[in-house]
């Protein structure tokens, strides 16, 4: 039986409105993609080459059949989007939100144009093209929708949706054949015991119901603007499908059902309307099969060992910039399979895997694994299956046929909310013991996603701009803000959940006079003016640093050797940089299961010293000495710095080798902090400290720096430079922060 | 190498057992050098001690910020010295944060002796100071103390020149910061040479000649104005207009008693308080009304606007609405009573040109758009609180004519050119000091807001030859100019900060600007007097910084000097800024090594010419095209190298995170120093591109 009914919703001059912004959309965006380069003259009295002051090189990129972001459609913004090509020869392309399974958009032309400032990464791609067909409403009502991920058969996608107690599978693809194109929706629904509501077509005017043939076939007309559009539903089984439509919309309704049901719709522009294929069914099976791949090609590097001096080399992961599908490398994360192969994701979409790291790293071969991802920040290796953290949710890729690429794109959990703005990052996927997952981000704070996906929780926030977190082997959680307003530094915090870290501005409670909980400590810009995650050294190759906690800087392309103690329950600490610095601005470190060595990763993106895309570094330990403070703990009249190894006592006992100071900052919404005075709080400037005496204690190892005026203090700087046992002098600066100051014993 | 640590004694304690720690106390150590008693410290300022001595047996004092001369040929070291060859020395303390070796040099011309605590470390014989290799010091933490000895130049048409370098492991050659050279500040010689530079400015500034004729040995004011001390060329504020500009109320009230409206007034109280003296200033009130009717107020003015702008134009910084005699720790000037004085469309009026009648004004002529200018005057005006006492007696403008000459008011303000002003009184003699304006029974003498100090000054100078007058020091010029014009109300200089923060923290509504205004400590060598001279004369057809919202003001009347000025106290002659020649192979490495593609990306966070930066964030910066006419070369080196240890605040990348390499390996092998060469190649050749558009 079918039944239709018509329900007004929205008005004609809503529509106009909506239609005179599709095309003003259309119109702005060619305006906007089209950069004012100035030609290149050397004649000329202006002859810069503006081309190369922007970047809009993913615009070049073979971007793969698929890609997830933010996109503007005609009728609606939306924040976890899918765009698409219908067919391998890219005749056509469709936008769906994967959040709530529903179409968004059709379009021919062009894919997506990417923009060319800052990378592309801080404003949402654009449709390339004329839209045909756009949809706002939900497409399944009131239903519980949950995406489960994407099969990708070569160019082809299906895509799969839970809707209430029915397993949704979803093919769109077009008949290029018709003309104009047309756009086809194959769907399977499987039993279900309520009945679904599927959001046809909205967004349109006029609609009326026509007569179509052969039977099992309904057909519509309606105006998208100014254009006719036609709907033609085809399905196989009688009675499955009641069509219910208004002026504005068409809906199709599926009673519950004890089968499989599956039918096909198209939409064309026009009034006369393409019949879809009857192979429904048969689409769906072949489509959810992994197909062949797409990037066959394996690309070799060969990597470089480092030759510095010191016990440290840093070894190189050589990039294949240079490659067929012109992919952009900004590594976003990395980690190991079981093997000590790794996976790298890009910022653009990708991952890749790499074979052949051992230690001389002279051929590492490189595969393209996957493509299309929303801005991946965060890689996680589970089970030897690679977990990817993007703007719009965590992605576990499955390698059915073992062929070397993902066919299988599980969403393990999207329940984070994607936000349209541009700085939105999703970043840094780690996991604890137990095998939940940690990510990081502005508005959310530190999440924790459970280990089988269910669950989705903000544990901690006010973290401004974040960009990295560090979980370590016994689940303590760090993580760090970027310096701005409501954050007067950079800093190191230890998570705590209901943990409040201050951007946003002052949350004061009984516990939390400050306004925020205090950092482990505190990173004055010439330490690290942007950083990026941590890393525990759970390799006992690292023997001396093994325990340690190690921060990134991305600002500084360098790395940090971070000290923690608690005093009264309140973690403080330090930083003190390693002599060595990374290619670009490095965020991600994991410990290979192979050989035990510190891999680093990072990219271009933000403010950096770096100046190349990407990076994956070897940090490789060699054994020999290393002459590093690994432990700062504050006592009640001054420091206690512990080294490595054992050190020279008449330098260390020598107070003029160490210079101290300290300062505050000031907690406010002004970007950043000047430095003030701990002795005239409302003076800028910083203390000098007065270091009364300096003693070597009997390890050996141990420097006591007797101070004046032990208080907490938001920022401490100790200079030194003295002298290890070996002769080997030490000079170091330590950034550290004084929380509280123990008390007499 | 001189190891200076030697001259203290080490004591070395072994101790069995301490509080100390969790380990047992096992070295320590005591009594070091480098150390000085509180008293000392507490007198210690920032800058150098300088002992100029000359043939003839004169000699004179005073601080100088680095440690750096430069005096043109044929002219006198300082204004209190001939124009012959003679001796500096430069004494002080050389702080150091942790003891340590680096090597020291020199560049200029004369002849220098190096002592470092005691030690002589270099002696350098007359000629290229930089032809001297350079000397290893092992200083050690604390206070070293600081002797440099340097013979000028025998040629007198060669300039003398001094300036100290230092480099380290961690840092290439730099001038010695001044932030950490000090002075004892008690040395009574160098307070008394301080003394006479006071009193100079003071019988400068408050136009002396005026009334008084200059000694038979001196040449005319008007003479020495052109060629000697600059501040002899001001001329109090003119008259012109006045109907048109005050209010009658006030301007009575500012006749009989300025300082009491005006907390920084250089104005003498020329009548006394009672009956007859209103009487008299509001005849002279009347006089100069007569020439018009002060403008009505504004209808409009965005106050909310005026009092953003208040605070973004940095107003605030040099400006308060409490009272003249209230207390300030910035030490503004007061706008209780500008209500008083204008009204809104005259006090627009005055914000639009602050110097239409007075040139040497210290109020800067900050660029402002007429609405913001009536935007100002009405938050001003709504903001001045003072009221004055309503002058009920009328004058008589005849009167007050023959009065504005009388009294004196004349010899000092232009107003009608057909007026005469009194003949000026005869020269002061050493009886005279303590008698008059320097008195304290003025009698019928001007009143000046003088204090005891100032006095003492005053009276110390004039009892020189004045020949001083005569000549300029366009450093020391430099330095009265960061007093007088408050330049640190909105920037810092060594260890002073600025004020501008401190007052936006404390009454600003908006928090501190996120754009810090460019420290000045390096100001002198970063910048190329060219570029300054057309700064400070307001033209530069562009903003140097234009997303502040602060304004940099024009000092047109200063500005030549001081640009000049600044580069000396640096020890730098204006036209010094050694550099290879343009290489137009270099210009095209390094417009790919600063490019945003496959480069250090500097259009990242600068503009280049129209084309604004592509990604600053919170870090945008000057402008690319104008960089090598606005820098030395050797100082956008200095900068490139390592930007955070010439300024800890800045938001510029360190690209050579060692100092040495970048992370760019695809030029020169990741060679700072070469990349940031061939860069600088391809700023000039923007600039000349600048330039050349129409």
């Amino acid at each position: 039986m079918i039944r239709i009914a018509y329900l007004l919703l929205f008005t004609a001059g809503i529509f106009a409105g909506i239609f005179a912004g599709i095309f003003a959309g259309i119109f702005s965006a060619r305006q906007v993609c089209g950069q004012t380069v100035r030609p290149d003259d050397p004649g000329a009295p202006d002859n810069r080459n503006f081309a190369r002051e922007t970047d809009g090189r993913w615009n070049e990129m073979q971007i793969g059949p698929f890609i997830a972001s933010v996109l503007e459609t005609p009728t609606t913004t939306v924040a976890k989007c899918l765009s698409m090509q219908l067919d391998d020869a890219a005749s056509a392309f469709a936008a769906y939100d994967t959040k709530t399974g529903s179409f968004r958009a059709a379009w021919t032309g062009a894919f997506v144009k990417f923009g060319t400032q800052k990378f592309g990464i801080t404003s949402a791609p654009q449709m390339a093209g004329p839209v045909f067909h756009a949809c706002s409403g939900p497409a399944w009502g009131d239903a519980r929708v949950h995406y489960h991920g994407l099969y990708q058969h070569g160019h082809r996608l299906v895509l799969s949706y839970a809707v209430d107690d029915a397993r949704v599978l979803e093919a769109p693809s077009c008949d290029a054949s018709a003309s104009p194109v047309a756009l086809l929706r194959t769907f399977s629904i499987s039993p279900h015991k309520s009945e679904l509501r599927l959001l046809a077509c909205d967004s349109v005017t006029a609609l009326r119901m026509v007569e179509r043939q052969p039977q099992r076939t309904i057909g519509a007309v309606a105006k998208w603007g100014a254009q006719p559009l036609s709907i033609t539903v085809r399905w196989g089984d009688d009675n499955a499908i009641l069509p219910a439509s208004e002026e504005t919309y068409l809906e199709l309704r599926f009673p519950p059902a004890d089968e499989t049901l599956t039918f096909t719709l198209s939409v064309q522009p026009g009034n006369a309307g393409v019949l879809p294929p009857a192979d429904a069914a048969e689409r769906i099976r072949k489509l959810t099969e992994p197909g062949e791949p797409l990037w066959n090609e394996t690309l070799r590097t060969a990597g470089t060992r480092g030759e510095q001096d010191g016990p440290f080399q840093i070894d190189t992961l050589t990039l294949p910039f240079d490659n067929p599908y012109k992919a952009l490398l900004f590594v976003g994360g990395h980690d190991f399979f079981a093997n000590g192969d790794i996976a790298v994701c890009t910022l653009h979409g990708d991952v890749w895997s790499i074979r052949g790291v051992d230690d001389e790293l002279r051929d590492l071969q490189w595969r393209r694994f996957a493509t299309g991802l929303h801005q991946p920040l965060g890689l996680k290796i589970v089970d030897d299956k690679v977990h990817v953290l993007g703007r719009d949710q965590i992605t576990r890729l499955h390698d059915r046929n073992n062929d070397g690429e993902a066919d299988y794109y599980e969403n393990v959990n999207n329940d984070g909310a994607t936000s349209t703005g541009g700085h939105d990052f999703a970043a840094c996927l780690e996991t604890d013991a137990d095998g939940n997952f940690y990510y990081i981000r502005a508005h959310e704070g530190v999440v924790k996603v459970s280990a089988d996906g269910t669950t989705h929780e903000s544990l901690a926030v006010g973290f401004r701009n974040p960009i990295g977190l560090g979980v370590g082997p016994d689940g303590m959680i760090t993580a760090s803000p970027q310096e701005g307003n409501w954050t007067p530094a950079s800093a190191i915090f230890e998570v705590k959940r209901g943990g409040y870290y201050g951007f946003g501005g002052p949350r004061i409670t009984p516990h939390r006079p400050l306004g925020y909980d205090p950092p482990i400590c505190w990173l004055p810009r010439i330490q690290d003016n942007s950083s990026g995650g941590k890393v525990w050294v759970t390799s006992d190759r690292w023997g001396p640093l093994q325990g340690s906690l190690l921060h990134l800087s991305y600002g500084q392309c360098a790395m940090m050797l971070t000290t923690v103690e608690h005093v009264r329950g309140v973690a403080q600490g330090g930083t003190v940089r390693f002599p060595f610095y990374f290619e670009s601005g490095v965020m991600r470190g994991r410990f290979s299961p192979r050989d035990g060595q510190l891999y680093v990763s990072g990219m271009l993106g933000w403010q950096t010293s770096a100046a190349k895309d990407g990076c994956l570094q070897r940090v490789r330990y060699t054994g020999a000495p290393v002459h590093l403070p690994i432990a700062l703990q504050v006592r009640p009249h001054g420091i206690e710095l512990t080294f490595t190894n054992k050190l020279d006592p008449d330098s260390a006992a020598d107070p003029d080798n160490y210079d101290v100071q300290w300062w505050n900052y000031r907690y406010s919404e002004d970007y950043g902090s000047k430095d003030f005075r701990v002795s005239e709080p409302k003076r800028f400037g910083r203390d000098e400290v007065y270091v009364e005496e300096a003693t070597l204690l009997s390890d050996g190892r141990t420097v006591y720096l007797e101070l004046e005026d032990m208080q907490p203090v938001m920022q401490m700087q100790i200079v030194f430079s003295i002298t290890a046992a070996d002769g080997t002098p030490i000079k170091h600066t330590i950034y550290n922060t004084i929380n509280a100051v123990p008390a007499e014993e | 190498m001189i190891n200076t640590q030697s001259m203290a004694s080490v004591v070395v304690t072994l101790l069995l057992l301490g509080n100390a720690g969790s380990a047992t106390l096992l070295w320590a150590q005591t009594s070091r050098p480098g150390r000085l008693d509180r008293e000392v410290r507490d007198a210690l300022r920032t800058g150098l001690h300088v002992r100029f001595h000359q043939a003839d047996g004169q000699s004179d004092e005073r601080v100088t910020r680095l440690a750096a001369l430069y005096v043109d040929p044929l002219a006198a070291p300082t204004p209190f010295l001939q124009e012959t060859a003679f001796t500096a020395t430069l004494t002080g303390y050389f702080k150091m944060r942790l003891q340590g070796e680096h090597e020291v040099s020199f560049r200029g011309q004369g002849a220098a002796r190096l002592f470092v605590n005691g030690q002589e470390v270099m002696a350098i014989p007359p000629g290229d100071l930089s032809a001297a290799p350079p000397a290893t010091v092992a200083f050690v933490k604390g206070y070293n103390q600081l002797r440099i000895e340097y013979t000028s130049p025998s040629d007198p048409h060669v300039a003398s020149q001094l300036r100290m370098y230092w480099r380290g492991d961690e840092f290439p050659w730099e001038p010695l910061p001044p932030t950490e050279l000090f002075y004892d500040s008690r040395e009574e010689s160098l307070q008394g040479a301080t003394r006479l530079r006071e009193g100079r400015l003071l019988v400068a500034e408050n136009h002396c000649f005026r009334c008084h004729q200059e000694p038979a040995t001196l040449p005319s004011v008007e003479s020495l104005a052109d060629t000697g001390m600059p501040e002899l060329a001001q001329h109090a504020p003119s008259l012109e207009n006045a109907g048109l500009r005050f209010r009658r109320d006030w301007l009575v009230s500012w006749i009989l008693d300025p300082r009491a409206l005006h907390n920084r007034s250089t104005m003498p109280r020329l009548l006394s308080n009672d009956l007859e003296a209103r009487q008299q200033a509001a005849d002279i009130a009347s006089y100069l009304l007569a020439t018009g009717t002060t403008q009505a107020d504004l209808a409009g003015g965005d106050r909310a606007l005026g009092e953003q702008l208040f605070e973004d134009r940095g107003c605030i910084a040099c400006h308060r609405f409490t009272p003249p005699a209230a207390k300030d720790d910035f030490d503004r000037v007061s706008l209780h009573f500008v209500a008083a004085k204008y009204s809104t469309a005259s006090l627009a009026a005055f914000l639009q040109d602050p110097r239409q009648h007075f040139a040497w004004s210290r109020m800067p002529r900050i660029p402002l758009k007429e609405n913001e200018c009536q935007a100002l005057a009405a938050f001003i005006h709504a903001r001045s609180a003072g009221e004055l006492p309503p002058v009920a007696i009328a004058g008589d403008p005849a009167k007050g004519s023959e009065l504005f000459v009388t009294i004196g008011c004349a010899n000092c303000h232009q107003f009608n050119s057909n007026i005469k002003p009194q003949p000026r009184i005869a020269a002061w003699t050493s009886q005279s000091l303590t008698q008059g304006c320097l008195g304290h029974h003025h009698d019928r003498a001007p009143e000046f807001p003088f204090t005891d100090a100032q006095l003492t000054a005053m009276r110390a100078f004039l009892a020189t030859d004045l020949a001083s007058f005569g000549r300029v020091s366009p450093a020391e010029f430099a330095e009265r100019q960061w007093r007088v014009m408050s330049c640190r109300a909105c920037h810092g200089r060594d260890d002073e900060e600025a004020n501008l923060p401190y007052v936006l923290l404390e009454e600003g509504t908006q928090g501190i600007a996120p754009e810090p205004v460019p420290d000045l400590t390096w100001a002198g060598e970063k910048l190329q007097p060219a570029w300054t001279k057309r700064l400070f004369a307001g033209e530069l057809p562009y903003r140097p910084r234009p997303h502040f919202k602060i304004r940099m003001p024009a000092l047109p009347a200063r500005g030549a000097l001081l640009a000049v000025g600044l580069s000396h106290e640096h020890g730098f002659a204006v036209d010094e800024n050694p550099q290879p020649a343009f290489q137009a192979e270099l210009a095209q490495v390094g417009d790919q090594v600063a490019a945003m593609q496959g480069g250090l990306a500097c259009h990242r966070c600068h503009a280049i010419g129209d084309q604004q930066a592509t990604a600053p964030f919170e870090a945008r910066s000057t402008n690319l095209s104008y960089a090598t006419e606005r820098l030395r070369y050797e100082f956008y080196h200095r900068w490139l190298r390592d930007p955070l240890r010439i300024d800890r605040n800045t938001k510029m990348i360190q690209f050579a995170q060692d100092g040495q390499r970048t992370a760019l390996d695809t030029f020169y092998d990741g060679d700072a120093r070469k990349q940031f060469e061939s860069v600088w190649h391809y700023l000039l050749r923007l600039n000349q591109r600048q330039r050349a558009r129409p």
